[in-house]
């Protein structure tokens, strides 16, 4: 029933509802619900394999619904853009639907659209991926995924198409300096990385955008949408023998080629940096944080649980409980760890009014600075191991969420008995372990914090703010 | 291919899916609320909601977002559960909360491992008659409320150019007012205000629960009527008479000037829903049309104006058939670079012309049907859409079995149905427009955020 598919820019803007709260749920010092968890009782069968051509296949059969969700990945994100020409990874993913073989843009969308497939491309700092959903009804998957590998072996990358995107993603990112939260999330990047790749924005650059040519996007195909780079989740009504047929047939055609090396390590702050950015708002937005943790390292959990104490857990976490529920100062505040193949970072963050600023700010400075030197109370632990164990199948109910977390599993090489291996490692972790974490990854005496507002409140980011790069 | 899956397509896509309506089991308890239960056994967790009736539509002005404000309010607790120990509660069993208010409708959800579903039918029974609204608390509520506006609304050009769309289409009907409500009302609200809301609009016979997931009806019913059952019914919901929505007299547009780098536009004509339209195949038809121009990237809009003569940076549709009174289909874009709002504005009324003055092809309607239908099987993928709609259609009085006849009707349109939706509603007479332009940029603003 219901809508057409609202365009990316209108949904968020229409009569659709209002939310409580950017994230739900939260626990303190409350009932004794049982301490078994059934999330134990759930078990997803993963089941793993390699094409010929080196490509990662992670599968789950879900033969309830007549239809199959594909996702593949490659290491081929906005860090893989070479230097002078950032915005050649979103470019590429971009343009993976605008003509493939000896389809023109028009024809490719036709032949989707007849179809009723869902078909996309996107990418971010780690990834560049392309999804493909599907009936099961007669030969659609197969003609699907045939679509998608002629995309990703034959791109045509036209002359007019790369003109147009180009320009279509210039206006997004102009488009992106009226929101003072995407502005402080640039800013932030950019501070916190340097001269690492994670610097810049998955989208891009104006210049580096300008800079690339149709040499540069079939080079770049070339070389990074290869087997030996490839993961794909396949989760859906069809069996494992026809999946595997299937696959060989289509994705198997990718040259097998290489993958590439791993990206440089981040490096730590040397010191504490405050950067201001004005702006005629009316809420100031703040964020704050560091360098985090890798997807795959093993203080990954600690951190998961610990921060789910600090500012993860919606109205269970201390952020949420003292800036929002004691004094009434931020409708968001939150914190986060973003893993990524190097240090994703560690991110704090609110919003308020410019009056309210000096309060807010200094309430999140001091919840975290006395989380990282203190850790949570055991009582904390409990609470957060309750919620993240029991919420476990949750993240595992739709199909779509399902071939989410393959993904996520098979890119960054967490084990097909990670499911598994999650619950068993957010049950044993405590306190001590979480102080250890946190104050291991993070040094509130060296963190970045951004500020987009109206009035740069007194004495923030005076005392010799970096140079912008 | 196996043949339970034949069947399962059949059922889906090439008979009238009747089974989708019978997979709804529903039961009335004694004090008249309604409960409905759709099983999905993929993953063994579950999805409840409450749903009133009560939103932006019910409110007057003066009292604008009064609805919102209450929905905040209802986590700060009751007589036997503490200010914020609902959302405590819910995660020590491993379960996520939130909710949400619409201009139709207040809804609150938990998710859950199934065998939890009692926790939430508990929680939700005991704050739907056992609220206490405190002073201090709601006064502190009432600044989230008004940051969350902040951020939401103030801070963003183009909610407020939709903000203005609503506000000069539909006069002094209350689809006019942000549901977030406006913020001289969001002032001067008390919180006796809401003591009023609360009782005339929290009962169980203003409430239907909704629950989908791993779970039999059975059950459901058998914990509904434990924790609800012995509530009192409250007293009759009050008999929402919205104004009607005002008739329209002709062309209105607005130019707004606001901290935007990218001008916007937006329009929408004003267009019946279910009940208020002349013909019942009016509204399948107008979600035709909105399809026809922005249902996938073959569709009018991309193929047109973004990839064709490029006058468009973006551009797109919205329209629901469903929901309490008649509605707004909308046409919005971003010009090009190169191209400004005239042009962008010529190119879509050129559009809307066109479905007006040329029969579609069979083969390009054919193509969108086709879409709309698969959509159908890939938003049973998610449990949570699947309570969503259902509580939606009903809290709006549509009934569930809306979805029995939807893909049905929606075969049935013809082109000359398209045509004659076109030239009935996509009229000059029914549109509101509203230009976004961005203010002149003082040299200074831009320091720190050029980009690397």
């Amino acid at each position: 029933m219901s809508a057409n598919l609202p365009s990316r820019l209108l949904a968020p803007l229409l009569a659709l509802p209002l939310l409580l709260a950017g994230c739900a749920a939260g626990p303190g010092a409350e009932p004794p619900a049982a301490k078994d968890d059934h999330s134990a009782a759930y078990e997803v069968p993963i089941q793993t394999w390699r094409l010929d051509n080196g490509a990662r296949v992670l599968y789950v059969h879900r033969p309830e619904l007549p239809m199959m969700s594909l996702q593949a990945v490659f290491d081929a994100g906005s860090a893989r853009d070479p230097e002078g020409k950032y915005g050649l990874s979103a470019l590429a993913a971009r343009l993976l639907d605008q003509g493939a073989g000896d389809l023109s843009a028009d024809e490719l969308a036709r032949r989707v659209d007849s179809l009723g497939l869902k078909f996309g491309a996107g990418n971010g700092r780690d990834q560049l991926s392309v999804q493909v959903t599907s009936l099961t009804e007669g030969d659609t998957t197969a003609k699907a995924w045939e679509l998608l590998t002629t995309a990703l072996t034959q791109p045509r990358f036209s002359e007019r198409s790369l003109k147009r995107e180009r320009s279509r993603l210039l206006t997004a990112i102009r488009r992106d300096r009226e929101d003072p939260q995407a502005v402080a999330v640039k800013a932030f990047y950019r501070q916190v990385y340097g001269d690492h790749p994670y610097a810049h924005p998955s989208e891009g650059v104006p210049a580096g955008l300008k800079a690339v040519a149709r040499d540069d996007l079939k080079r770049f195909a070339k070389r990074y949408f290869v087997g030996n780079n490839a993961t794909v989740a396949v989760v859906g009504a069809m069996d494992r023998d026809a999946v595997d047929r299937l696959l060989e047939r289509t994705l198997g055609r990718l040259p097998a080629g290489k993958a590439p090396p791993a990206l440089p390590r981040v490096a730590p702050l040397d010191g504490p940096k405050e950067v201001f950015i004005h702006k005629d708002v009316t809420q100031s937005h703040v964020l704050m944080g560091q360098p985090g943790t890798t997807r795959d390292a093993e203080d990954y959990f600690p951190l998961l649980v610990g921060n789910y104490s600090l500012g993860g857990g919606g109205f269970a976490s201390r952020l949420m409980s003292v800036v929002r529920e004691q004094h009434g100062l931020s409708y968001s505040v939150f914190s986060t760890f973003a893993p990524l193949a190097r240090r994703g970072p560690f991110v704090a963050g609110l919003q308020t009014g410019h009056d309210k600023l000096p309060q807010a700010l200094s309430l999140m400075r001091r919840e975290v600075k006395r989380f990282v030197a203190k850790g949570p109370t055991p009582d904390e632990v409990d609470a957060a191991q309750r919620y993240l164990t029991g919420s476990f199948p949750l993240k595992l109910e739709s199909n779509q969420d399902l071939k989410d977390q393959l993904t996520t599993i098979g890119f960054y090489h967490l084990g097909t008995d990670y499911l598994d291996r999650y619950l068993q490692r957010v049950r044993e972790v405590d306190a001590a372990e979480i102080g250890r974490a946190m104050r291991e990854r993070l040094d509130p005496a060296r963190m970045v914090t951004v500020i987009v507002g109206a009035e740069r409140p007194e004495g923030f980011g005076s005392g010799g703010n970096p140079p912008e790069r | 291919m196996p043949t339970r899956l034949l069947l399962a397509l059949a059922a889906l896509l090439l008979l009238p899916p009747a089974a989708w309506g019978a997979e709804v089991a529903s039961r009335t308890l004694d004090n008249g609320m309604e409960v409905f239960v759709r099983p999905d056994h993929r993953a063994p967790v579950v999805t409840s909601m409450v749903w009133y009736r009560v939103g932006g539509i019910d409110e007057h002005l003066g009292k604008t977002g009064i609805s919102h404000v209450l929905e905040h309010m209802m986590f700060k607790g009751t007589k036997k559960v503490g200010p914020g120990q609902f959302a405590e509660i819910i995660a020590r069993n491993g379960g996520r909360n939130n909710a949400f208010t619409g201009q139709d409708y207040t809804a609150y959800f938990e998710k859950l491992a199934s065998d939890r579903l009692d926790v939430a039918l508990r929680l939700e029974a005991d704050r739907m008659v056992n609220l206490r609204l405190k002073p201090k608390q709601f006064r502190k509520e009432v600044q989230v409320v008004m940051e969350e506006r902040r951020m939401r609304v103030s801070d963003d050009p183009r909610s407020l150019a939709h903000e203005t769309l609503r506000s000069v289409a539909f006069d002094a009907h209350p689809y006019g007012y942000p549901v977030i409500g406006f913020k001289p009302d969001l002032d001067r609200l008390k919180v006796g205000d809401l003591k009023r809301w609360y009782r005339h609009h929290y009962s169980p016979r203003n409430a239907r629960l909704v629950v989908a997931g791993d779970v039999e009806p059975a059950r459901v019913f058998r914990l509904a009527a434990k924790y609800f059952g012995d509530l009192p019914p409250g007293p009759k919901p009050p008999q929402v008479n919205p104004e009607p929505v005002p008739a329209p007299r002709g062309a209105r547009a607005v130019d707004l000037e606001a901290d935007a780098r990218v001008p916007y536009l937006a329009m929408a004509y004003h267009v019946p829903n279910l009940p208020a339209a002349d013909q019942q195949w009016e509204p399948y038809a107008l979600r035709l049309v909105a399809g026809l121009l922005d249902e996938g990237r073959s569709s009018r809009l991309p193929t047109r104006l973004v990839r064709g003569s490029g006058v468009a940076a973006s551009a797109g549709t919205y329209f629901s058939p469903e929901s309490r009174a008649p509605e707004l289909f909308y046409l919005e874009g971003t010009p090009a670079p190169g191209h400004d709002l005239d042009g962008l504005q010529q190119a879509l009324l050129g559009q809307v012309a066109e479905l007006r003055d040329k029969p579609v092809s069979a083969d390009e309607l054919r193509r969108v049907k086709r879409q709309i239908a698969a959509s159908e099987v890939f938003q049973r993928d998610s449990v949570f859409y699947q309570a969503m709609q259902i509580g939606q259609l009903e809290t709006i009085g549509y009934g569930h079995e809306y979805l029995d006849t939807y893909l049905e009707r929606i075969r049935a349109v013809t082109p000359e149905q398209i045509q004659q939706v076109a030239r009935k509603y996509l009229t000059p007479q029914r549109r509101t427009l509203v230009r976004l332009h961005p203010e002149p940029q003082q040299g200074a603003a831009g320091a720190g955020e050029g980009g690397q």
